[in-house]
């Protein structure tokens, strides 16, 4: 698919998805999985080094962000934070697009707030190993 | 803020109950608690902490509410008030209990929530947004409510949300499982989760406190479930905090059927109905799970136990060290626990804690038992001055732990309370009856009770006899000291009793036995009997003793009286008054049950022609003791009758041959010569006479002991010689009655050979024919004076030689034989004894029927 195609599309989605969430629709979630999608589909065919694919992965960790799915927005800010050519400020920006999500968890659970991190890791140790880890 | 929460990898083990307890235990001691239901598929903490509270506020908040709410409204969590419940906790204890429960369950908007839950939050969404609901509202609790201690109660099983409560926001871990393997293996595997788990950054290590719950029976010390203990105590102990050093240590928690069963929750509590082993278990556990509290879950477990063995000592559920069934215990409705009394009289208004108040049947208080944790001085004034309480009961603890008792007392007139020298034996509600003062349980005053009609008192004194006489059979160390001096008292209280009921009552109380196996004094001789293994010999000690020498010298109207009717079937006049006179005086074998039955089967051998071919042979010699049982009871009688002597006196002025029968000769005199005969002037004149002839013979005058085997009495006569004499109506009564019992028995009892003295036969009352045996006479005062020398009774002694100084020869002959050995004078016995069968009379089974 060529990029003029993605790009489209994505525009396209990300007007969806911000109608639907001003409107407060519940579907606005998938929307932004949606966008997330067709952004990381855009930072495969754009390498960090150019302007538009470094947007692309921004657009696609920020949009898995918003749809909710922390775990595939940290898994796609892993991968590309470890590519060779991702610049400083790329990389930067995608750390502050974590920061300022943990952020938001912290100002939402304030009583909490320091342990953001840890409940994190905790929550992975939850998913992974079940009840008391016993799965693990 | 210290975490605890409460798991079980099985339910039913009491977990709620158990946290319900600590939480109300911590808040008694002026903590701040909260209390979490995290079982969300069964909550009920709410039923058992806050049931009542729960309900009249309505709430409709809760742990799932508060999460459901937290998940939606993304930057406003909802007030904390709205989901928790404030819950009650003892008056003055300055703690306070908050419970967030689950939700409104069982009511259908809780399990709506629940669902809500179920969609909305997931606590294993890596982004967090599950789990911070759970820790803010963990870290919320800590500090805006700030309480001392957060209790959770944990879901059953392995569940995420049970898994959480325990490994993340839990600072401790009680771990309860049951006596089986499947419980302890689901516990083991837990408990190692838990020590593997992540922890937040800052959080100490879990510590794990294994508890066995349940319990009935001590829990194998060998196999698999030993070695998961042991494997369980070693996790809890690696895990110990604080530096505690000790050995590991599972507790057992027994199943109590009383609080378990109901669910009460009885920590916290000073009420003594509130202990129990379970709850002695929970204080110990709770002394473990907070230290810092240790020194008061101690007091509290220290005050409960030794308030809970008063009232169970005043209600006479212990053993107590009681030889009978003396006085009722308190009834346990007549004692109030955990009063707060409130003062009377001028001044600052003033109350006090009273662990236990014991009230009379009109409700007024009596006594008032408290465990002392201040000064004696102000409780003795408080209760002395500011209330009228007669007895009080304070308890403490001495340096070495040993509880220590000391009760005061006082009149009802008197204003201040006094020392007392009781300590061990609790005042019962009947003392408070008998006794002026309930300090003041001396033989005397008991006496006094007795004086005053308390038949209670005769009962005391009974035990109390057996008491000091015990030692005597040696039971050993546990017997009490030989006191035969204050055995000797209340024998002389016993024997001083004039009304004829009570002295009645005192020879129940006194008879050994033998009763029916209804009766309710078995209970307390079998128990005697398996403590002591000496009840029997005891109960030989007590006819001997104490029971033979009240038959002879209370007044004889009792004697009749105990000799009548039979309370209970099968019950039978103790012989023993018989006995004494028989067996060690006169050396005679008495005993009528076997006589009866002998002289039954003689009939048997008689007329067994006649009855061949019936199935039982032993009915005749059965019906032949009944018989002579109900004779027996008829042994001793009363009479208003006019004495054969003057009866034979009046008809001979008017028909001097007459040759009838001593009942012709009353009817022939008729009711105007029964009249004349009777005056007191008439009687007083010729017994007058008689008495300056020396001629006051007691046989048909004083009384008579007929062929039918009665001894009858003439009160009317005895009253006027005793006036003439000077001597006691009451005492020459039972001079009299002891010289026609050595001659019935003198008759009726049985020698070595198993004879009876039919040479001794009694007079046959027929004029002019009737001449007493001088011999017979003489004999008789003889043993009645050995008797009354040996019931060492002063009065009996004063009325029998005052007597005998106005009796003819015979009847003094006892002086000049007083020198003479017992046994000598029972070879006279036996000499007249066999009178009748030296004059050809054959003896008594071969006589026909």
């Amino acid at each position: 698919m060529s990029t003029d195609l993605l790009n489209t599309l994505v525009t396209s989605a990300i007007w969806r998805a911000e109608q639907l969430a001003e409107h407060g629709i519940d579907s606005a979630s998938l929307a932004w999985a949606e966008v997330s999608a067709l952004e990381e589909e855009l930072a495969k065919a754009l390498p960090a080094s150019q302007p538009e694919g470094r947007i692309a992965r921004r657009g696609a960790v920020r949009a898995a962000l918003k749809a909710g799915d922390f775990a595939r927005a940290q898994s796609l800010a892993e991968s590309y934070l470890a590519e060779k050519d991702a610049t400083r400020t790329l990389r930067a920006s995608l750390r502050q697009l974590l920061e300022e999500d943990a952020r938001t968890l912290a100002d939402r659970f304030r009583h909490a707030a320091k342990a953001v991190d840890d409940v994190r890791g905790l929550a992975r140790w939850l998913q992974e190993g079940g009840a008391f880890g016993l799965a693990a | 803020m210290e975490t605890l929460a409460f798991y079980s990898y099985k339910g039913g083990v009491g977990r709620s109950l158990l946290l319900a307890n600590a939480a109300r235990f911590l808040a008694s001691l002026g903590k701040g608690v909260v209390a979490l239901d995290f079982d969300f598929e069964a909550p009920g903490l709410h039923y058992k902490l806050g049931h009542a509270a729960h309900r009249e506020s309505r709430l409709e908040g809760g742990a799932v509410p508060y999460l459901v709410a937290t998940a939606r409204e993304a930057m406003s969590p909802p007030p904390l008030e709205e989901h928790m419940i404030q819950v009650p906790v003892p008056p003055g204890s300055g703690g306070w209990l908050r419970l967030m429960p689950a939700g409104p369950a069982p009511d259908r908007a809780y399990w709506v929530a629940l669902k809500q839950l179920g969609e909305q939050v997931h606590f294993d969404d890596p982004s967090g947004q599950g789990l911070m609901p759970l820790l803010d509202l963990h870290a919320r609790i800590r500090q805006e409510l700030k309480p001392d201690y957060l209790l959770i109660d944990a879901r059953t099983g392995v569940t995420e949300l049970g898994g959480l409560a325990t490994t993340i926001l839990a600072d401790t871990v009680v771990c309860m499982f049951v006596a089986n393997q499947e419980s302890l293996d689901g516990t083991l595997m837990v408990a190692e989760a838990l020590k593997a788990a992540p922890r937040l950054k800052g959080q100490r290590p879990i510590r794990i406190v294994p508890a066995l719950t349940r319990t009935t029976s001590e829990p194998p010390s060998e196999g698999p479930f030993a070695e998961g203990v042991k494997r369980l105590l070693e996790l809890g102990a690696g895990t110990a905090s604080r530096g505690n050093k000790k050995e590991p240590k599972l507790f057992e928690l027994p199943h109590d059927t009383v609080h378990g069963a109901s669910d009460r929750i009885v920590a916290g509590e000073r009420t003594a109905s509130a202990f129990s082993p379970l709850y002695k278990s929970y204080l110990e556990l709770f002394r473990e799970l907070v230290p810092s509290s240790a020194q008061r879950a101690e007091e509290a477990l220290s005050r409960l136990e030794v308030v809970a063995s008063i009232k169970e000592e005043l209600t006479g559920g212990r053993e107590r060290y009681d030889f009978d069934d003396v006085l009722s215990p308190w009834n346990a409705s007549a004692i109030d626990e955990g009063v707060s009394y409130e003062g009377e009289g001028y001044g600052q208004p003033a109350s006090r804690y009273a662990d236990l108040v014991c009230r009379d049947d009109a409700g007024r208080p009596l006594m008032v038992v408290e465990y002392l944790a201040g000064s004696h001085k102000e409780a003795v004034d408080f209760w002395g001055q500011r209330t009228k309480v007669r007895c009080l009961l304070l308890l403490s603890r001495n340096q070495h732990g040993h509880v220590e008792r000391e009760i005061y007392a006082r009149r009802p007139d008197e204003h201040e309370l006094r020392p007392t020298d009781r300590r061990w034996d609790l005042p019962l509600p009947k003392e408070f009856d008998l006794l002026l003062d309930v300090g003041d349980r001396s033989i005397e005053k008991m006496i006094d009770a007795l004086r005053r009609g308390h038949a209670e008192a005769a009962a005391w004194l009974v035990g109390e006899w057996r008491e000091s006489v015990a030692a005597v059979e040696g039971f050993g160390p546990k017997s009490p000291p030989w006191r035969p001096l204050r055995a000797r008292r209340i024998l002389d209280g016993l024997a001083a009793t004039e009304d004829p009921g009570l002295g009645e009552q005192i020879l129940r109380r006194a008879a050994p036995g033998p009763w029916g196996p209804w009766h309710p004094r078995l209970r307390y001789r079998r128990k005697f009997r398996d403590e002591w293994g000496g009840g029997d010999d005891l109960d030989r000690w007590m006819a001997k003793d104490l029971f033979a020498p009240l038959f002879w010298r209370l007044s004889v109207e009792a004697v009749v009286r105990y000799s009548g009717e039979r309370h209970y079937p099968g019950e039978s006049p103790c012989l023993a008054g018989y006995r004494l006179l028989a067996h060690d005086l006169m050396g005679l074998r008495y005993d009528p049950d076997r006589t009866a039955l002998a002289e039954g089967r003689a009939v048997w051998a008689q007329r067994s022609d006649e009855r061949q071919g019936e199935d039982s042979e032993d009915w005749e010699p059965v019906e032949w003791l009944h018989r002579s049982r109900r004779e027996r009871n008829e042994h001793l009688r009363l009479s208003d009758e006019l004495a054969p002597v003057l009866v034979w006196e009046e008809l001979g002025r008017e028909a001097r041959y007459f040759r009838g029968t001593l009942q012709e000769a009353r009817e022939k005199i008729g009711d105007k010569g029964k009249k004349q005969a009777a005056s007191s002037s008439g009687l007083r004149r010729r017994l007058r006479e008689r008495l300056d002839r020396h001629q006051l013979a007691a046989g048909g005058l004083l009384g008579q002991y007929d062929t039918a085997g009665r001894i009858e009495l003439y009160p009317a006569v005895i009253g006027a010689a005793a006036e003439l004499v000077g001597v006691s109506q009451r005492s020459l009564k039972s001079v009299a009655f002891i010289h026609f019992a050595v001659l019935a028995l003198a008759h009726q009892a049985r020698d070595l050979d198993g004879q009876p003295g039919y040479g001794f036969t009694p007079a046959p009352l027929r004029p002019p024919y009737f001449r007493e045996s001088p011999v017979h006479a003489s004999l008789a005062q003889c043993f009645a004076q050995r008797l009354i020398e040996r019931l060492d009774d002063p009065n009996l002694m004063a009325a029998f030689e005052k007597l005998s100084q106005h009796q003819p020869e015979p009847y003094r002959q006892w002086e000049t034989l007083r020198k003479v050995p017992l046994e000598q004078l029972r070879v006279y016995l036996m000499r007249a004894r066999a009178a009748a069968t030296a004059i050809g009379l054959p003896p008594f089974e071969e006589r026909d029927w």
